[in-house]
């Protein structure tokens, strides 16, 4: 569900200019896309304003023990500009940055996160340990913070995306975080990365809340066909009949229809089979609104997969609309 | 504060770059927005940087305190 990751952007961006995200909402219409190249621009426009500072206070970092910088920074420097300063520090000495953040607390590395310069954590992510991060990490699963966190996903390595995946105890902020990373691509490198029994502890929270649910269509949905039906079937072995119904209420409550044929799409057969004989699904009220999604998507493969498994008058009626589709589509 | 038709969405060009793409999808008004928003966290994060750099200096080891002016102030 693109929706998710766009206001994921529209928060960085309201992050990024210190204003609430009610006062950009109505930028939102720029997409995901859109949205990350103004905020990435503006940040780095911020950022390079200061070089010259931060410059000189990489100068001045030789003059200054590890134990005094952690000390100085949380006693007297707020995390705006510790965030901020934090990158080209990093960058500039990189002998360091492990040593000072195994320095700092938890809550202070959680609170200087949103300030990072993005660049620098590319550069950096490969010098600093899991377990010098996993504890922020946790820091920013209690406080919800899982944009933020997201964007460390991003820029992860394999050992470190690993590690946090092993040191995040809350396996539902993690499904959250996951679910903001904003490249496809990206998300199914995260998701390979990771053993299957453990992306499986992860996608099963998605059955616990309605709002857990979404987060784990949207990451089903963006990944690539043979791993969304791996995980469709890790998904779908954890409903039973009126859990399935469940989901399918859900999906329609939360007008994400869309997602739901994204993921139909890359089911495989039982699965299939199973959505197919929803009741539910087969509702001719239900149906309508699925068929009325796909219309607007304009992408009938998930209905067509689910298809080849109805029967009686759901599949006349899908088999109707199709076939009107299909010359429109050609 | 760029008032003229236009004046916004040239200001913001100059600022982020006219190769940004997006910024072709803004109307004037936001543009003027965005603006008026990215000076005040420009000028806010400047004071912050400036304020904590002098009480950094401050607080460092008496011995470091004076080759720290020069190197941040010259």
């Amino acid at each position: 569900m693109s929706d998710l990751v766009t206001r994921a952007q529209l928060v960085m961006l309201a992050e990024t200019l210190d204003v609430e995200p009610d006062q950009v909402r109505h930028l939102e219409r720029l997409g995901a896309d859109g949205l990350r190249s103004l905020r990435e621009r503006i940040s780095d426009v911020l950022f390079d304003e200061q070089a010259a500072v931060f410059a000189r206070l990489n100068k001045l970092a030789p003059l200054v023990p590890n134990g005094v910088v952690a000390k100085l920074s949380q006693a007297i420097v707020p995390p705006l500009v510790a965030g901020r300063a934090a990158g080209a520090l990093g960058v500039g000495n990189p002998g360091r940055a492990k040593a000072v953040l195994t320095d700092l607390s938890p809550t202070y590395l959680a609170d200087c996160a949103p300030f990072l310069d993005q660049r620098t954590v590319a550069v950096l992510a490969p010098t600093i340990p899991a377990e010098v991060l996993v504890p922020a990490a946790n820091e920013l699963m209690r406080r919800h913070a899982y944009v933020t966190a997201s964007w460390f996903l991003d820029y992860a390595t394999p050992e470190l995306v690993l590690g946090l995946e092993d040191g995040i105890t809350d396996k539902a902020g993690l499904l959250r975080t996951t679910a903001l990373v904003q490249s496809a691509e990206r998300l199914d490198e995260i998701i390979r990365l990771l053993p299957r029994d453990r992306v499986a502890v992860i996608v099963r929270t998605a059955v616990s809340s309605p709002e857990l649910l979404m987060a784990g269509l949207s990451v089903l949905a963006r990944l690539s066909p043979e791993l969304a039906a791996d995980l469709g079937d890790v998904l779908f072995a954890e409903l039973d009949d009126d859990g399935l119904t469940d989901v399918v209420r859900t999906v329609v409550d939360q007008d994400a229809a869309g997602e739901l044929l994204a993921v139909a799409a890359a089911l495989h057969p039982a699965a299939l089979r199973r959505l197919a004989g929803n009741a539910y699904l087969t509702d001719p009220d239900t149906l309508e609104l699925f068929l009325r999604a796909a219309a607007e998507q304009d992408d009938w493969l998930g209905l067509e997969r689910v298809s080849e498994y109805l029967t009686g008058e759901p599949a006349r009626l899908v088999e109707e609309q199709l076939a009107l589709a299909r010359p429109a589509a050609s | 504060m760029a008032n003229r038709k236009g004046d916004a969405s040239a200001a913001l060009r100059r600022q982020l770059g006219a190769d940004l793409e997006v910024l072709g999808q803004l109307t004037e008004p936001e543009c003027a927005e965005l603006l008026t928003m990215i000076e005040d966290v420009r000028s806010a994060q400047r004071q912050a940087l400036d304020a904590s750099l002098g009480d950094v200096l401050g607080k460092l080891p008496r011995l470091v305190r004076a080759p720290a002016r020069k190197i941040m102030f010259g």
